[in-house]
């Protein structure tokens, strides 16, 4: 059975059911499944010459660019339809139909409300490749990833097909690179491409360059991978737009073979069934929960509710008295252990300048901001992070039994109380009703995502999101759930950290403004590595402050989505339903399971 | 104490090479005194020497040399103070002077234990030792070398129990969560020692209650769920207390509280020692009866029925050898495949781990350090957190493909005792085998008898024994022998000295050895393993194919002494009288 075929079952059913939230659910799948996007992501230091690139490819230049840094926000570039479009998508997931003029000022200066930009316009003026639905991404430099564009790093970048990452010729993997490309090894799919670019060289330069070599190695070596490399000549402006348009044909070409692969059609199909499956657990649970309800004297129902608001009780319980109050020890235990960190770098550094003889200043200026400090740093923030991962996984622990208490508790009530009363299918519903249908599941997903109109829903997520539908026990989905965001949590860490310590550089680069005697340049050095420290740890506390905040949130959140599901059960009304409608599709669940070769 | 009447004769007269005479007094005899044997283990600097002085009452352990610890040092009771030096292949010394010890145990002095001391024993009068407790201060992991670790791992393998030192301040970090997992998994029993340096009451507090949460993690892990309360010992004032004689001091230190625990199990270590005694001897004796039993039944049969008897008994334990060959053959072919499973893997994370040198050190180069110190110091640091890295994944890896050869081996084991449930010779032959492992322990340390950890382990849980548990044993011994050999391996030299410039062409070989090093240590730790279990099957397979050679020649014999009546009726007359003698020596008591 195709694709299409199984959606169609399951859209029958939808059908019937005639539920708004399932209704909108199936409109979205089918719009995917008949148009399944991919994603091509263009990563690189500011100046690298991305937007040019994309330019490139649309034969005009639909992107700001200039001589300066020009990108400010990420840009969603999305070939589709016919006509050339611009929106405004902001951060409270608003989207607003923007002009041209607005659009260039925002690219360059992006006001905080934006979240990000998109264009639609036609895939039709691309000659030679066929990208329909194709979704190009041009970002701003590494450091305003990481501290301005979290998004990128949670959601695009493990959604993409394809990562390009563009270095510019004459100036080389540098510092930043050198720490993005590390770190987009954790962030990518399994199944994603990563190709590099190496951009406006200078005419007849080949792979055999030193250069070329040089940069292809640094990148080998920190992706573990062998990679596609294009060398994309300097390319003058074009005539009649006065930008350069730069062809980069083996490139595009690449691309359009990885994304028009059967492989890749595979990948997606998957995923899509996955969906679909879903879909029907989401009618499934939806129909169970209300024959259920139908199925029951008043005064069964009444009990039914204290069971449920006795639930909802427990379920708040374990915010209050567990989650919040572990987190605001977690993160005054952090910020301890920060402060350690400090003094522990601190200790180090002085250490290693200590060492050196008195004439080599220059030699260990160099040395301390290249490696002792930044080794250091990341040594210790390991160590940080460790503590936070063995805290929060701890807490996990008490959360899970809490939950797995509470739920059993329910199922034993539920079953003691209806032992006489109801048939066991009604009472296996009953009993199987707490588990986590997909109200916070697909649905959520999709309105997340599909549902703001905006993107990221890729096939990656899916393929998660499957394993976590399926698993729908509430342990399993809340520690996958929380497990994730602990992860990111981590790594995010780790990054800021790293990024943080350019203040440091700062600081002790000054050194080497002034000239100092032999005898005095040590203790410069050593003063300026106390001050810089000083300034990294008051840039870096709040940030790890606000992602603990925020994995607190996903915590409460993902407890916060059970408590919902109960209350979407309670709001049942036994008395709007039809018993004999109902009872037709109870039985119509059951033929598309059979249909479906779920069962 | 002593087996009463003929009991040890006849049990030695009819178990053939086992000698289950001779083992039951030994039973018998080692619990009148049970000896304890808990080796101290920490990692660098946490202060384990002082602790053992605190616990002697007398600085004898050199403390600086806590980094450098080469050798095994035993601590055991005695009514006379002394400190002998044991070596591998001379008998031992004794020590006039105890600040000599450093001689032999520090590495500075004893290079790469480069004089061949297999281990030291300082014996002592203290009362925390005349219960039996013998504390081994074992090298610490950092500073295993060739020579010792073979002995150390032989403690490690062949105990149960054992005193984990963990820091307060910092709290336990990664590297040293990898290093406790791989000691606890190696085994059945940790009690987890927090030493103290004066840090604050609440820190301490802290610390322990985070210090217990990484335990239950790593506990989770590993599917251990008992978990015992850190104890917080604070062993440099416990020293100094005990030695400088301020009371005081001493009991605040809570090293009583450690002691009380560790007697805790010592002191009904004779009552369990004994039970565990009395089941063995009935074991025997019950397996002796039916032996004679069967002799018995034999010496009344026909001639005819005596040959068919034996044939049958003899195609039965032939037909069962078979089918344990085949299950060992599987057993080979999972480790072959696991074999080239970890050559690809070494060579993975070798490569993976190189790359992150390199794209390391040529950063620092690239960004102009080249001067030779600092540059080698930037390569040390890289490379030390390269090997870091390469533990972690390692020993994750370690930790999969032990689980599945473990289970091949239950498989096996399972085989084997319902093989030994219905088929008399099979019984036979695998409880001697069971025992002639459990005799075998006593080589190469001093272990007496029931004072080693795996007694205990199968007097307490049942733990599997026998040949199996042999490789079990060795197979729990994968991870940490890898850890030991990655941070043994760690190449501490200098790359260029003071050159003006270092080019990275120049580095290229020392990235290249580095990446044969993590290569070797990963794929030799999985051989070696590899090697000793095949070793441990094979010895187990031929010991079968000798039974049914003996078997053959005796049970020709036995036809043979069939034809001579006389001979006949008299060795009827003492089987039965044998079996008398067990029976009333079972009745009454078993020794005096």
């Amino acid at each position: 059975m195709g694709l299409m075929e199984r959606y169609e079952i399951v859209n029958n059913l939808v059908e019937e059911i005639d539920n708004k939230d399932l209704k909108t659910l199936s409109k979205f799948l089918k719009a995917r499944i008949s148009k399944p996007d991919s994603y091509v992501m263009f990563l690189g230091e500011t100046s690298s010459g991305k937007s040019s690139l994309i330019n490139g490819l649309l034969g005009m230049p639909t992107l700001p660019v200039s001589a300066t840094p020009t990108t400010g926000t990420i840009t969603e570039v999305v070939l589709s339809g016919d006509q050339t479009s611009y929106y405004a998508i902001n951060k409270d997931a608003t989207m607003e139909v923007i002009d041209d003029n607005l659009f260039d000022t925002l690219a360059k200066k992006p006001d905080n409300q934006l979240e990000r930009l998109r264009i639609h316009t036609s895939a039709k003026n691309i000659k030679n490749f066929r990208f329909d639905n194709l979704k190009l991404f041009d970002t701003p430099g590494y450091g305003s990833l990481i501290s301005e564009h979290d998004i990128v790093l949670k959601e695009f970048i493990p959604n993409s097909d394809v990562v390009v990452y563009t270095v510019a010729y004459k100036i080389g993997i540098q510092e930043n690179d050198y720490a993005f490309l590390a770190f987009l090894n954790d962030l990518i799919r399994e199944d994603a491409k990563v190709v590099l670019v190496v951009n406006r060289c200078p005419q007849n330069v080949q792979m055999d360059s030193p250069r070329i070599m040089e940069i292809v190695g640094y990148a080998k070596d920190l992706l573990h991978s062998e990679l596609p490399v294009f060398l994309v000549p300097e390319c003058k402006e074009d005539e009649t737009y006065g930008y350069p348009l730069p062809e980069a044909k083996e490139l595009w070409s690449f691309i359009n073979e990885l994304i028009n692969s059967e492989n890749h059609k595979e990948i997606l199909n998957r995923a899509f069934n996955h969906y679909v499956i879903d879909l029907f657990r989401a009618c499934e649970n939806h129909v169970n929960s209300r024959f259920a309800m139908v199925n029951m004297s008043n005064e069964e129902r009444l009990l039914l509710m204290k069971d449920f608001q006795q639930l909802i009780d427990s379920y708040q319980n374990v915010i209050d008295d567990e989650i919040i109050p572990s987190f605001a020890q977690i993160i005054d235990g952090t910020m301890k252990r920060l402060d350690d960190a400090r003094n522990w770098i601190e200790e180090r550094t002085i250490d290693a300048i200590e060492r050196q003889g008195t004439s080599k200043m220059d030699e260990t200026i160099t040395y301390v901001n290249i490696h002792a400090l930044p080794f250091a740093t990341k040594e210790e923030i390991k160590e940080v992070n460790y503590y936070i991962e063995t805290e929060v996984n701890a807490l996990d622990r008490r959360v899970l039994d809490m939950l797995n208490t509470a739920i059993a508790k329910f199922q034993k009530d539920v079953s003691i109380r209806y032992e006489h009363h109801l048939d066991k299918a009604t009472k296996n519903i009953i009993g199987n009703m707490m588990e986590n249908g997909l109200k916070s599941g697909l649905l959520k997903f999709f309105a997340k995502y599909g549902g703001a109109g905006g993107s990221g829903a890729g096939v990656a997520n899916a393929a998660s999101h499957y394993l976590k539908v399926v698993g729908d026990l509430f342990g399993k989905t809340f520690k996958r759930e929380t497990h994730n965001a602990l992860k990111h949590t981590l790594k995010k860490i780790g990054a800021t950290s790293v990024k943080s310590l350019a203040v440091v550089a700062a600081v002790i680069v000054e050194v080497l403004m002034v000239v100092y005697e032999y005898a005095r340049w040590k203790s410069k050095l050593k003063k300026s590595v106390k001050k810089g420290l000083d300034k990294w740890l008051s840039e870096i506390k709040p940030l790890v402050e606000k992602d603990l905040l925020d994995l607190k949130a996903v915590n409460i959140q993902t407890v916060t989505e059970l408590i919902e599901d109960v209350k979407s059960k309670m709001e049942i009304n036994p008395e709007l339903e039809d018993a004999k409608k109902l009872n037709e599709l109870f039985t119509r669940v059951n033929e598309t399971k059979e249909r479906l070769g779920l069962i | 104490m002593i087996l009463v009447g003929k009991v040890k004769d006849i049990l030695n007269k009819y178990s053939g090479n086992a000698l289950y005479g001779d083992l039951s007094q030994k039973f018998v005899d080692s619990a009148e005194s049970p000896e304890l044997i808990v080796p101290v283990i920490g990692m660098q600097g946490m202060g384990k020497s002082t602790l053992l002085n605190a616990i002697i009452g007398e600085n004898i352990l050199p403390n600086e040399a806590d980094e450098t610890t080469c050798v095994p040092v035993e601590i055991r009771f005695g009514e006379e103070t002394r400190i002998e030096v044991h070596f591998t292949s001379k008998p031992f010394e004794l020590l006039n002077e105890h600040k000599d010890l450093k001689l032999y145990v520090d590495n500075n002095y004893n290079p790469g234990n480069q004089l061949g001391v297999s281990h030291i024993v300082v014996v002592k009068k203290h009362r925390f030792l005349e219960s039996g407790l013998v504390l081994v201060d074992l090298p610490g992991v950092g500073s295993l070398t060739k020579n010792n670790q073979e002995t150390t791992m032989r403690y490690i393998k062949n105990l149960c129990f054992a005193i984990m030192i963990i820091p307060t301040v910092p709290t336990i970090r990664r590297m040293e969560e990898i290093f406790i997992k791989s000691v606890w998994k190696a085994f059945s029993k940790v009690i987890f020692v927090q030493n103290i340096f004066g840090e604050s009451k609440r820190e301490v507090m802290e610390s322990i209650d985070f210090n217990q949460k990484v335990l239950s993690d790593i506990g989770q892990q590993i599917n251990i769920s008992e978990i015992d309360p850190i104890i917080a010992v604070n062993a440099y004032d416990a020293a100094y207390g005990i030695i400088h004689k301020h009371n005081d001091m001493y009991e605040k230190s809570n090293l009583n509280g450690l002691l009380n625990h560790l007697d805790s199990y010592t002191s009904d270590r004779r009552e369990i020692l004994l039970a565990y005694a009395k089941q063995h001897i009935g074991e025997f004796i019950t397996e002796i009866k039916t032996k004679i039993n069967k002799l018995i039944e034999e010496n009344q049969m026909s001639i005819d029925e005596l040959q068919r008897s034996l044939d049958e008994n003899e195609l039965e334990f032939k037909q069962s050898t078979e089918k344990i060959e085949l299950e060992v053959e599987e057993l080979q072919l999972l480790l072959k495949k696991t074999s080239r499973e970890i050559k690809t893997f070494s060579m993975r994370i070798a490569r993976e781990q190189k790359e992150n040198l390199r794209v390391g050190i040529y950063h620092v180069i690239d960004c102009g350090v080249v001067d030779g110190d600092q540059l080698t110091q930037a390569f040390v640091d890289i490379q030390n957190g390269c090997v870091n890295d390469a533990i972690e994944q390692t020993f994750d890896k370690m930790d999969g493909v032990m689980t599945e050869i473990r289970n091949k081996l239950e498989e096996i084991n399972l085989l084997i005792s319902r093989e030994s449930e219905a088929n008399y010779e099979s019984m036979i032959f695998n409880n001697s085998e069971a025992f002639k492992f459990e005799k075998g322990l006593d080589i190469g340390i001093k272990l007496v008898g029931a004072g080693g950890g795996i007694w205990v382990g199968a007097a307490v849980g049942g733990a599997i024994g026998g040949p199996i548990g042999v490789a079990v044993g060795i197979l729990a011994m994968l991870s940490v022998s890898a850890i030991s050999s990655f941070l043994g391996s760690t190449t501490k030299k200098e790359i260029v000295k003071a050159r003006a410039r270092t080019t990275k062409s120049e580095i290229e070989p020392y990235i290249e050895s580095f990446y044969n090093t993590i290569r070797a240590v990963i794929l030799d730790n999985y051989k070696s393993i590899e090697a000793d279990v095949t070793n441990v099957m094979d010895e187990y397979l031929n010991s079968r194919k000798e039974y049914i050679n003996s078997l053959k020649a005796e049970n020709a014999q036995k036809i043979q002494r069939a034809y001579n009546e006389t001979e006949s009726d008299l060795r009827l007359k003492e089987l039965k009288f044998d079996l008398e003698s067990l029976k009333k020596a079972e009745g009454e008591k078993l020794w005096d």
